[in-house]
């Protein structure tokens, strides 16, 4: 066959197309975020915070809120994925009646209800359906999170009016509705409703109001505020361009800390903070003051890195800038110009802290209370920080050496724990926990530095997962470069804002998502611009409800659970 | 910038820090080391009482109620005392004076009004804490200026030890050691003081110029008194590495000249005036001639005395002003007495005009921990920005902030 210069450009530019379009394809497969089925419809309580930081949104910061609060149950590491899991004790009930009473009473009382209660009633001494309506309508909206239905407002205009009835008080009444309404489980907990995606038959989306819910309580830590509503009200949030535009506005609000430092607390497990104890013997300088800025200071650490310089992720192992205050100066032995408050603080290069791990928070919460504790400060690291599961100890293991901390011959941690891991049935656990946490023995059980235990000098070497490191400021850098530090955080976010861990058909979302995660520059705000705009963060499984269960939810507008 | 481009430009930048003029102004500074220095604030700031076994024979000095008491009604003390209105109208007869005067704050009236008032029952024991201040170490060995006067030897044998405060309120129950007998520096002076501990007042020392922490012919010491109170850990003990302010006024700031031997700072005199408080008495310690024998301490600390003459009307008018007639009441202090008393053993500054000695021989113990040290705001006083850091470092910082 004859060599045809017409007919082999054509066959050239043929397969230059076909190639060409080959390419395109498998680079916009490569973009485009992997479907996932979606998780539950989740029914969630309360944290303390939230109950807290809602009351003093809708009424005003200076009501005062008695009474204790349950506590939370972590699970898979978060106490937002154990808020699906609890629920409210009789006793834990009676706190709640006894904060709404109060919050009620305050709404109400002479002080307040000029600001608080917009409307006057025709008679103080009479019930006035038309203003307690209208409180009704008001409160009930920020406090449900959505409109409250008409037989709603009908039961708490008959409770007001009973109220009146015995107290001739308009006001009383008004309390008592207050009140109906902050001890009802719609306001308690959070409750997600699913309803049919109009764009996708057969599949369910969440509905517009518990998509607000989604999104104010991951960034803003707080029940939607009126504009959210609003937006789930018109439909606007199920748009694009409305989900985005809210996404922005949350965003761009300093309100924005208040979520991120919510979100943190919960993955670093700061709210230990509040049973944790030290030998006041050993550790004379350590108080609940320092406790509480310890914990401060690392919030702050990571609000002004992440939301202020809009940094990396990963850089928090290793920058050396933080925030000082007194207090914490004679912790760490460094000066501390301002008297009272917080000043910017950076480490010299030659000192031997960099990065959350060096803190006094992860340091005094991860150790005992007469010690360091290398263990605990490793299993820390892989749990919290890259999604790690380390097995509890068996129950017959004598720990009295590794406790043994005046033993002569073992004068340091890693010589005692070197010794209790001849034992093969600790070894396994212990040597993926303790290299990291010895490389932090220089620090003892409240963060405070010493370059020797029992004379001995300290050796911070070892390795994290192959990555070697000589020192804690290396350790930092070695965590830097782990794979799974970065992708850990997606996962912690993604279950903190759904309530729920990823499942396995969720995963390749979750390593899109960090793949996405590692092209942003690791930045947070990027990760959270990216979850709270994908389809994933809001999508809900088919619910298993009857078809009569489902006719009962779409009457009451509350579309499926 | 990322990483790639960082790692492509990080050595021709490090090289550019190198040859940048700071780079060669911090050589130059490494090279004409201004010395290091050590910040630390006091916990420890107490008038040196030693607890001798024979101090006090005639036992402690009686307080003006025990005085009336015995003199006015010795029979049956304990029913006179067990009645409340007895009480009281005792302890105003025993330390009132006419005109709504008292003892404590018109000492001169009560001694004319009562002819060859006692004086206070004085130390015969021969040690005490404190510092050869003039130099001799027999009575009549004194330098110009300076009353003979019976020397102490120290706890450890020291010959010549000027320490007549303690000679005329060693036998004070207020001021006198609960320590038993025979018992060391640290053991006396094992609490921290109090009004350091409640915040009523700080002292800061600062070192300057330290070449050699062991031996140093020429050093600088700044001693101040602080605007910020110390903090206590959980057990009551004072912290070290805590951030202290210098007080803004001036009038606080002492400076002296000193040396280092053999690991114990010296210090040359200089009159040194500090703030003093102690619940409703403000004044300060203004002491003529005050030096520190300190032993510099591992830890970036230090423990010892300050010897040095106390000025009597600066000592004693905050008190009584303070107190008022509590002091004698309430305070047990023979006001009369030791305002006489004083007087009497002052052995140094003699007023130029009356000769009559104004300041008496005194030793305080001091402890100190480190702590960083800041100059007031605004920064209107001669002291540096940044003092120093706490314990040593490898360069000071000079008064010009460099």
């Amino acid at each position: 066959m004859m060599w045809n210069p017409v007919r082999e450009a054509r066959l050239l530019r043929f397969w230059f197309l076909l190639a060409a379009l080959s390419v395109a394809a498998l680079a916009a497969s490569g973009c485009a975020a992997p479907p996932t089925p979606g998780g539950p419809v989740e029914v969630r309580r309360l944290s303390p915070d939230q109950y807290r930081r809602i009351i003093a949104d809708v009424f005003g910061e200076d009501v005062d809120i008695p009474g204790r609060f349950e506590p939370g149950v972590r699970e898979e590491g978060l106490l937002a994925v154990g808020s699906s899991l609890v629920t409210v004790t009789p006793s834990g009930y009676e706190q709640f009646n006894v904060m709404a009473q109060s919050i009620a009473g305050q709404v109400v009382d002479a002080d307040h209800r000029r600001d608080l209660i917009p409307c006057e009633p025709a008679d103080p001494a009479a019930a006035d359906d038309a203003c307690t309506r209208q409180l009704l309508e008001h409160y009930g909206r920020l406090l449900w999170r959505r409109p409250l239905l008409e037989a709603e407002i009908e039961e708490r205009l008959a409770v007001a009016r009973s109220a009146v009835d015995k107290l001739d008080d308009f006001y009383a009444g008004v309390e008592f509705s207050l009140v109906s309404l902050l001890v009802s489980p719609l306001f308690l907990f959070t409750h997600e409703s699913a309803e049919p995606d109009p764009e996708r038959p057969g599949e369910w989306r969440l509905d517009a109001y518990s998509k607000a819910s989604r999104l104010s309580f991951l960034l803003w830590n707080t029940s939607p505020d009126d504009e959210l509503l609003a937006a789930a009200e018109s439909g606007e949030i199920h748009t694009e361009e409305g989900l985005a535009h809210q996404v922005e506005r949350l965003m761009a609000s300093p309100r924005l800390e208040q979520g991120v430092r919510a979100f943190f607390a919960d993955m670093l497990e700061l709210d230990l903070f509040t049973e944790l104890t030290k030998d006041s013997e050993i550790y004379p300088e350590f108080s609940v003051f320092v406790a509480n800025d310890a914990k401060e200071q690392t919030l702050r650490t990571i609000v002004d890195h992440l939301v202020a310089q809009e940094g990396s992720y990963l850089d928090l192992f290793t920058t050396r800038k933080t925030f000082m205050n007194r207090t914490l100066g004679y912790i760490y032995r460094v000066p501390v110009r301002t008297k009272d408050g917080w000043e910017e603080f950076e480490f010299a290069p030659e000192d031997p802290r960099g990065g959350l791990l060096t803190q006094a928070s992860f340091l005094s919460l991860h150790a005992h209370p007469t010690r360091s504790s290398a263990t605990l400060r490793g299993k820390a690291l892989r749990e919290e920080l890259l999604c790690q599961v380390v097995p509890d100890p068996p129950a017959n293991v004598s720990f009295l050496l590794v406790q043994d901390t005046d033993n002569p011959e073992f004068k340091t941690a890693r010589d005692r724990l070197a010794r209790h891991n001849l034992d093969p049935v600790c070894a396994g656990c212990h040597r993926v926990m303790d290299p990291m946490g010895l490389a932090l023995e220089n620090f003892d059980g409240i963060g405070q530095f010493r370059a020797a235990e029992n004379g001995q000098p300290i050796d911070a070497s070892g390795t994290l997962d192959g990555i070697p490191f000589d020192d804690q400021v290396a350790l930092g850098q070695a965590m830097r470069e782990h794979p799974a530090t970065a992708s850990c955080l997606v996962e912690r976010v993604f279950a903190y804002g759904t309530g729920h861990p990823a499942s396995r058909a969720e995963r390749d979302w979750l390593q899109y998502m960090s793949e996405r995660f590692a092209r942003n520059d690791h930045s947070f705000l990027a990760l959270l611009r990216e979850l709270t705009r994908s389809e994933a963060f809001f999508k809900v499984k088919s619910p298993r409800q009857t078809g009569e269960e489902m006719e009962v939810a779409q009457a009451r507008g509350l579309g499926a659970r | 910038m990322n990483e790639a481009c960082w790692n492509r430009y990080k050595l021709p930048l490090l090289g550019l820090l190198l040859l940048s003029p700071s780079a060669a102004y911090a050589a130059s500074t490494d090279v004409e080391s201004q010395g290091a220095s050590r910040s630390m604030a006091l916990t420890l700031f107490s008038l040196a009482s030693y607890p001798g076994a024979e101090d006090c024979p005639e036992g402690l000095n009686p307080s003006p109620t025990e005085i009336y008491l015995q003199r006015y009604i010795p029979a049956d003390q304990k029913a006179f005392l067990s009645r409340p209105e007895n009480n009281r109208r005792l302890r105003y007869t025993a330390a009132g004076l006419p005109g709504r005067k008292n003892i404590c704050q018109d000492p001169e009236l009560a001694l004319e009004l009562r002819a060859n008032y006692p004086l206070n029952h004085l130390v015969e024991g021969e040690v005490a804490f404190g510092l050869n201040l003039d130099g001799g170490t027999g009575p009549e060995d004194v330098a110009p200026g300076i009353k003979p006067h019976e020397n102490f030897t120290s706890p450890q044998g020291e010959p010549g030890i000027d320490n007549e405060t303690y000679r005329v309120l060693g036998c004070a129950s207020t001021v006198r050691s609960s320590a038993p007998p025979g018992s060391s520096f640290d053991e006396v002076f094992k609490d921290d003081t109090r009004e350091i501990r409640n915040g009523e007042y700080s002292i800061l020392v600062e070192i300057r110029g330290i070449d050699d922490v062991r031996n140093d012919e020429r050093v600088e010491v700044g001693l101040y008194s602080g605007r910020d109170a110390m903090v206590q850990n959980q057990q009551g003990r004072l912290i070290a590495y805590t951030s202290q302010t210098i007080h803004s006024d001036t009038k606080w700031h002492n400076e002296l000249g000193g040396r280092i031997v053999d690991g114990v700072l010296v210090t040359e005199p200089a009159d040194v005036r500090l703030k003093w408080q102690s619940g409703p008495v403000r004044g300060s310690w203004y002491v003529r001639g005050a030096r520190l024998r300190l032993e510099l301490t591992d830890d970036g600390g230090a423990r010892g005395l300050m010897g040095g003459y106390m000025d009597i009307e600066s000592f004693y008018r905050p008190l009584a002003n303070g107190y008022r007639i509590f002091l004698a009441t309430d305070g047990s202090v023979d006001c009369p007495a030791w305002y006489k008393t004083l007087y009497e053993y002052a052995d140094g500054y003699p007023d130029p005009q009356t000769g009559k000695h104004t300041a008496i021989s005194a030793a305080w113990a001091l402890r100190a921990v480190p702590a960083f040290l800041f100059a007031p705001e605004p920064p209107d006083a001669p002291a540096s920005d940044t003092i120093a850091g706490a314990g040593e470092k490898s360069r000071g910082v000079a008064q010009d902030g460099r």
